[in-house]
């Protein structure tokens, strides 16, 4: 562990600041190496090219100034014998001189001296100038050859010539020199002379051979005629530099040997001399010096990159030496042996060094306080190692055991203190606790043991432990000073358990965990006196407010028994009512149920209180649903919080059923809901009339209808035939309209009792006015047009949507047009409107009649009523009809009323709800189908 | 004749009405049978061979309805116009509901309407 805390503070070696130093260092010097590494290469480089190439163009230059040299020795030479031989005596020629043999020689002898004297030249001669024919020649073959067409001979006639190197009949590479001679008797003869291109090496002598470039000399036929340091030269020059060469290019070039080696080369052409010279070197040669340098360069560079390294890490450990003295110095100060690094240097780290030298006293000083502190405590203390042995001590644990310091350092705690049972460590005691207290025994050896409590705590160091410290404590005085005290406490106690909390504590002088307990004591004794004084006048209070409650208790039993009166009397109205009665609390449980609602439904009350009534009962609505506690119409008289009239069905245990008119009534007492109130009504009876009354009416109006359509049809069929007088038709005509007239008047008694029983069925449908009208308007207008009339319907909407019972709605509508067609003068407009009003529609039809007189307006929805204006024009109407279209109107829950001007015209104007007929109710109607 | 003449069977029990469209579509160049009760005419019926029947509601030992559901019983299809003195809506409905082709209220009607209605529909 110790290892362990050591390496936690020892830096990283490769992240410690020598090495990060180092590194820089190194890194900078890379860098400054490589920028003037790359400056120095890349400069010496071009330099030393430059120069390579300079040395060549010298190189060519001088060699060229050879040739140009070489050239003019031998137009000396030449010319120097043209002049021998113009002036020398023996020259005097004439024709024949040429066949004397001796003077043949003499020539030939002179030649060959020439010959001798300059071998450049190996041939001479002399030849006719007019003929070309080669008189003399040093060499005897060419004698009776021509010369005539020699590149050189018309010029020759004219002066000297010296040609450029060229290629002779045997391939050689020559120069011809030729100057015209005038002999003494005046023949015009031309010496020429050839010498070998050969000779021209000679400009080499003064080259070393050490050299390593090549030097070519190439006759214009591309043919190398000479060279260096190969004088027979093999053909290793690119066609591209000599053609570059031919076109007058005179440069240096970098490029590759026909044998595949890069050269550096220099090449022109003297087109005077019909010369190219070339000059090349591989270039791996020509840069071998530059190669050889910067091999030389290198070397150097890397012994001063060593020393710079060195001197690098020279500096880094000037820097570094001075932090790690002050790292080693830390980590002693760590491990608490603290010892001051020795810095001298004057930077940065020196302030540092001596900052700590300055801490590290601090901390010396601070660590002996720390050990007078624990000598001078007043209880014993021990350090221990993580093993349990005793490290150090202080002069109280010396005390305790009667043992001298070094005798105690070096034991076991458990020497001085008995190992509790269970306990085998030190580390046990602390259960994974930080500290611990415990009592135990103080032993050592030739003692008498005796009570001690101790206390130990853990110093950790970065989490793990590295000392235990115990703290003893000599508990033999302690229990004498507890017991003195307890005796002290006990009178105080004794006073207080007996109920005396008036005499306050008297709180002894010393201060310990007993003082607190009597000042609590004390305290608590203040408050229970305060308690009991508070109760007295509160039993006192209690006391009045008795009294008065036993006066409201008498009135009220007084007023309850007025309420129980009332209750009976209401009790008895209940039972003896002749409707059925049930109350239902909110829940849905039955809570009151009357006498007759017992009888109706078989059931006694005892049987069905407190019960769910739907659990008892069944009831079923017109829809044979079954009725729910949280269905209509309980819940809609809850939500609505009206009465609700219904007609219900109860449904006896066999089954059969007994019609009911249903009253459901919420109970509110201010918003609460109390209750349900239905009451029922047996109604059995009154359906078994209604019943009746309606068949009987149905079964009537058929059957007197039927010998009235008999009468109708035979008068009509009579009529039909024709063959009759005018006043036979007439008076058959009078009895059928009268027969038509009892047809209608049944037809409205009919109506009528229907209406009046309520055995119509109101059965609403989603209808678009609009479209309605539209097609009872097209119905009617046929009618209309008989007698002359028109009929239209004006509307400024598209669609009026409404919930209504066709059959009636059109039994209105077809009532108020066959009125205003029969009432309207011929000739004019009966006109129906239709306007959306809010949640209502409005029909009118209006009429340009007669007018009603204004007494007679109020009267036009009664019974049988028929104004005597209307009487006037028509007999046949029964008086019935507005009547039913009123009561039809209010069935659908509208109304509606008449405005006239007599002499104008009338208006019926009626109005009905556009939605939910059944929310108007329909009074007076029951909806029972009467089949 | 070129025409082949359709026939008509008449149920009704009024025996004047019976007589009267008797009359009259015979006229109109029908060829017609009657029948005096609802069993006697769905005999007929069953037996015939008619392009068209009237039928009336009420009658004895056997009533239109009846008829109608006899005839659906059978699986007869013919059609079949109601001429009653029942008006109301309900038996309408119930007629139609029965396979009746149409439905009309004799006293509503002149005999000229009948003429027209049965030419529409035979």
């Amino acid at each position: 562990m110790k290892k362990n805390t050591a390496k936690s503070h020892r830096p990283n070696f490769f992240f410690s600041i020598k090495w990060k130093l180092f590194f820089v260092f190194l890194a900078l010097m890379s860098v400054i190496f490589a920028i003037f590494g790359y400056f120095f290469v890349t400069t010496i480089s071009k330099e030393f090219t430059l120069g390579v190439e300079r040395s060549f163009d010298d190189k060519w230059k001088r060699e060229m100034n050879d040739i140009e040299l070489w050239f003019s020795k031998r137009r000396n030479d030449f010319s120097n014998y043209v002049d021998i031989i113009r002036s020398s005596p023996e020259f005097t020629f004439v024709q024949d001189t040429f066949n004397i043999p001796e003077t043949r020689s003499s020539i030939k002898e002179n030649f060959n001296l020439f010959l001798f004297h300059y071998p450049v030249f190996f041939q001479i001669s002399l030849a006719d100038a007019q003929t070309g024919d080669v008189v003399v020649s040093s060499d005897s073959n060419d004698e009776k050859t021509s010369i005539k067409d020699k590149p050189y001979f018309q010029e020759a006639e004219k002066g000297f010539v010296m040609t450029k190197v060229m290629t002779n009949s045997s391939g050689k590479h020559v120069i011809y020199f030729a100057a015209p001679v005038i002999s003494s008797t005046g023949i015009r003869m031309i010496l020429t002379a050839t010498a070998n291109a050969f000779a021209l090496n000679d400009i080499f002598n003064d080259e070393t051979s050490k050299n390593t470039e090549r030097y070519y000399l190439i006759a214009e036929d591309r043919i190398p005629f000479g060279g260096f340091p190969d004088s027979t030269p093999d053909n290793n020059v690119q066609d591209l530099v000599i053609n570059r060469a031919l076109n007058g290019s005179s440069e240096h070039d970098i490029y590759i040997r026909p044998d595949g080696e890069e050269v550096i080369g220099y090449y022109g052409y003297s087109k005077e001399y019909g010369i190219i010279l070339v000059v090349q070197e591989p270039t791996s040669m020509a840069f071998a010096p530059f190669y050889g340098m910067a091999k030389q360069i290198g070397t150097l560079m890397f012994l001063l990159m060593i020393a710079g390294i060195l001197v690098i890490f020279w500096l880094s450990r000037r820097i570094t030496i001075p932090l790690s003295k002050l790292t080693e110095a830390a980590r002693f100060s760590y491990g608490g042996n603290f010892k001051k690094p020795n810095i001298n240097t004057k930077d940065e780290i020196g302030v540092l060094g001596e900052a700590f030298s300055k801490m590290t006293d601090n901390l010396l000083n601070t660590s002996k306080e720390r050990e007078m502190t624990m000598e001078m405590l007043p209880y014993p203390i021990y350090t221990l190692d993580q093993s349990g042995k005793i490290i150090e001590t202080n002069r109280m644990a010396e005390k305790l055991s009667g043992l001298a310091r070094k005798d105690i350092t070096g034991k076991s705690i458990f020497d001085i203190i008995e190992k509790p049972d269970g306990i085998n460590y030190v580390q046990d005691l602390f259960k994974d606790n930080d500290w611990f207290e415990i009592n135990s025994f103080h032993i050592s050896n030739g003692h008498k043991k005796f009570p001690i409590s101790i206390s130990g705590s853990v110093i950790k160091d970065n989490g793990y432990i590295k000392h235990y410290v115990f703290i003893a404590k000599d508990l033999r005085d302690l229990k004498k000073y507890a017991k003195q005290r307890i005796d002290e406490l006990t009178p105080i106690i004794h006073r207080i358990s007996l109920g005396d909390f008036s005499q306050r504590v008297e709180l002894p002088k010393t201060q310990d965990e007993f003082t607190d307990l009597l000042v609590s004591i004390d305290y608590m004794a203040a408050n229970l006196e305060e308690l009991i004084s508070e109760n007295r006048n509160k039993t006192q209070q209690i006391k009045l407010s008795e009294q008065k409650l036993q006066n409201i208790n008498m009135s009220l039993r007084r007023a309850l028994g007025r309420v129980e009166e009332e209750k009976a009397k209401a009790e008895s109205i209940l039972s003896n009512m002749g409707e059925g009665l049930m109350v239902i609390d909110p829940k849905g449980y039955i809570s009151l149920i009357n006498h007759t609602a017992e009888q109706m439904f078989q059931k006694n009350s005892k049987s069905v209180l407190g019960k769910i009534f739907s659990t008892v009962y069944t009831f079923k609505n017109e829809k044979d649903q079954t009725i729910l506690v949280n269905t209509f119409p309980i819940a809609n008289a809850i939500k609505r919080n009206k009465r609700i009239f219904s007609n219900d069905f109860f449904v006896r245990s066999d089954g059969s059923e007994m019609p009911l008119a249903t009253t459901t009534a919420p109970i509110f007492l201010g918003t609460k809901l109390f209750g349900i109130v239905i009451t029922f009504r047996d109604i059995t009876k009154e359906r078994e009339v209604d019943r009746a009354k309606s068949e009987f009416v149905s079964i009537a109006s058929h059957q007197l209808r039927t010998p009235l359509t008999g009468i109708r049809w035979l008068i009509e069929a009579v009529l039909k035939k024709g063959h009759l007088t005018v006043w036979q038709m007439e008076f058959l005509q009078d009895a059928l309209q009268s027969n038509n007239r009892m047809i209608r008047l049944v037809n409205d008694l009919l109506n009528l009792s229907r209406l009046e029983t309520g055995a119509i069925s109101i059965k609403p449908k989603e209808i678009n006015l609009v479209d309605f009208l539209n097609d009872m308007v097209r119905d009617y207008k046929a009618v209309a047009e008989e007698s002359q009339k028109t009929l239209i319907l004006k509307s400024d909407i598209n669609k009026s949507m409404v919930s209504c019972d066709p059959q009636l709605l059109n039994q209105v509508v077809a009532n108020l047009i066959s009125n205003a067609i029969k009432y309207t003068r011929p000739k004019t407009k009966v006109t129906v409107y239709l306007k959306n009003i809010h949640d209502k529609v409005n029909i009118a039809v209006e009429d340009k009649g007669i007018g009603i007189p204004e007494d007679d307006q109020k009267h036009l929805f009664t019974k049988f009523f028929r104004s005597e204006q209307a009487i006037k024009m028509s007999t046949s109407g029964s008086g019935l009809g507005l009547y039913i279209v009123k009561k039809i109107l209010e069935s659908l829950g509208g109304e509606i009323h008449c405005s006239s001007t007599e002499g104008k015209g009338s208006v019926f104007e009626f109005s009905i709800p556009r939605h939910g007929m059944e929310k108007k109710g329909s009074k007076g109607l029951v909806g029972w189908k009467i089949s | 004749m070129p025409k082949k003449q359709k026939k008509i069977i008449i149920v009704e029990d009024d025996p004047f009405l019976s007589k009267v469209m008797n009359s009259t579509l015979k006229d109109e160049g029908f060829e017609i049978d009657t029948a005096s009760d609802g069993k006697a005419g769905l005999e007929k019926i069953m037996a015939g061979n008619y392009n068209l029947v009237l039928l009336d509601l009420i009658m004895p030992v056997m009533n239109g309805f009846e008829v109608l559901e006899a005839l659906n019983r059978e699986k007869i299809k013919i059609p079949i116009l109601v001429f009653s003195n029942l008006s109301q809506q309900d038996d309408k409905t119930e007629a139609l509901r029965l396979g009746a082709k149409d439905y009309f209220v004799k006293s509503d009607m002149s005999i000229d309407e009948v003429v027209k209605t049965v030419k529409k529909n035979v």
